[in-house]
């Protein structure tokens, strides 16, 4: 009757196979469980996409400073990569609605942005300004969190230099943002807002001024927390394979792992969404300091 | 000594994660618990509920993680 149904439990079950692999070829060499997380969560200069094609990346020295093309930094140019195809092939032909289906799918995302993010924060007229970069940020983020999920890929989102660097990046928008809006002794000014009385004004001017700051750095630690610990808790399960050392135990943890794996995808777009709503709330204040 | 610190210091490691997730378990638990109710009061209402729901989640967790991250520190270090 409805065992057709079943059938489409199988593709899940696809996803375990290179998890499992990578797991065997690891669990072969005798490692633990320390190593093997530290292993795939830090960045490194060789990227194995399956377990048995190793890639040399290149590697670099600039003034004393490591550059080249690390794991994280080929994630990021793959994303680049992939967001440009889809939105070429996506995109519209003349002025009117996009006419392929990939257009209408990419369609519904960028007018949730633009109807629910974007024009609520920032007002319908600075709104088109503003979109691009606010689209820019959430589809960026959307892949790499996405992308970090396909087995043999690694999470540049989960490199806390990466998020930092988009954290200051947004800090400095918002503050040039008011700056430019306002005028930068206004912008100074109001950042605490009017109506305080005189007692409290010392403390609410120093709370203000440090919130410009934790703001930015919630924003950082939120993305990269939440990715990293959705990648060590399902290597973790999928690492239980090298603690008990037999490979039976991963049908008894395989489901448990499927399920963090499905949450972790909810994580992805969630936490591309609410980067970009902060984003677009902070720099909606800044520029409209009235409230 | 040393070895006394450090066995301390993993210990703190660990019990603050869990502090963490107690803390995260209640915020977000009286989040959906204040969601059910108002959808079983409001059921045409559910769209918004559901948003606003998954974004204070999303804040409070962050709040969480924060912590996760200084005990996951702490215990490499």
């Amino acid at each position: 009757m409805h065992l057709k149904r079943l059938l489409y439990a199988v593709p899940a079950l696809a996803f375990a196979a290179p998890l499992r692999a990578e797991e065997a070829a690891v669990a072969e060499k005798g490692e633990n469980l320390g190593d093997f997380l530290t292993h795939h969560i830090s960045n490194s200069y060789e990227w194995k996409p399956v377990p048995w094609i190793t890639l040399h990346l290149p590697h670099w020295q600039i003034g004393g400073i490591d550059m080249g093309i690390s794991q994280h930094v080929l994630m990021m140019f793959i994303a680049a990569g992939l967001l440009i195809l889809l939105f070429a092939l996506g995109g519209r032909r003349s002025r009117n609605a996009p006419t392929s289906k990939l257009g209408h799918a990419l369609e519904a995302l960028v007018l949730y942005i633009r109807d629910e993010v974007v024009e609520p924060n920032l007002g319908k007229q600075d709104s088109p300004k503003w979109l691009p970069f606010f689209l820019t940020l959430f589809f960026f983020f959307l892949t790499l969190n996405l992308v970090s999920l396909i087995p043999g890929f690694s999470a540049a989102t989960g490199n806390i230099n990466f998020t930092a660097t988009m954290a200051v990046m947004i800090f400095i928008v918002y503050n040039l943002a008011g700056m430019a809006h306002n005028g930068p002794i206004h912008y100074i000014i109001n950042v605490v807002p009017k109506g305080v009385p005189i007692f409290v004004l010392p403390i609410i001017a120093l709370i203000e001024f440090m919130g410009l700051f934790t703001k930015a750095f919630a924003l950082c630690i939120r993305l990269f927390a939440n990715m990293t610990a959705g990648h060590i808790l399902i290597l973790s399960l999928t690492g239980l394979i090298i603690v008990f050392k037999s490979y039976f135990v991963a049908i008894g943890f395989l489901p448990m792992t499927l399920f963090i794996y499905v949450i972790e995808l909810l994580v992805a777009f969630l936490q591309a969404y609410i980067f970009t709503l902060l984003s677009a709330l902070f720099v909606g204040m800044a520029i409209h300091q009235e409230h | 000594m040393a070895l006394e610190n450090t066995g301390m210091g993993l210990l703190s490691a660990g019990i603050g994660a869990g502090l963490a997730a107690i803390g995260a378990g209640i915020g977000i638990g009286k989040l959906a618990g204040s969601a059910l109710e108002g959808i079983a009061r409001q059921p045409e209402a559910v769209g918004v509920l559901r948003t606003t729901m998954l974004i204070a989640a999303a804040l409070v967790e962050g709040v969480a993680l924060f912590a996760q991250v200084i005990c996951i520190i702490v215990a490499f270090k």
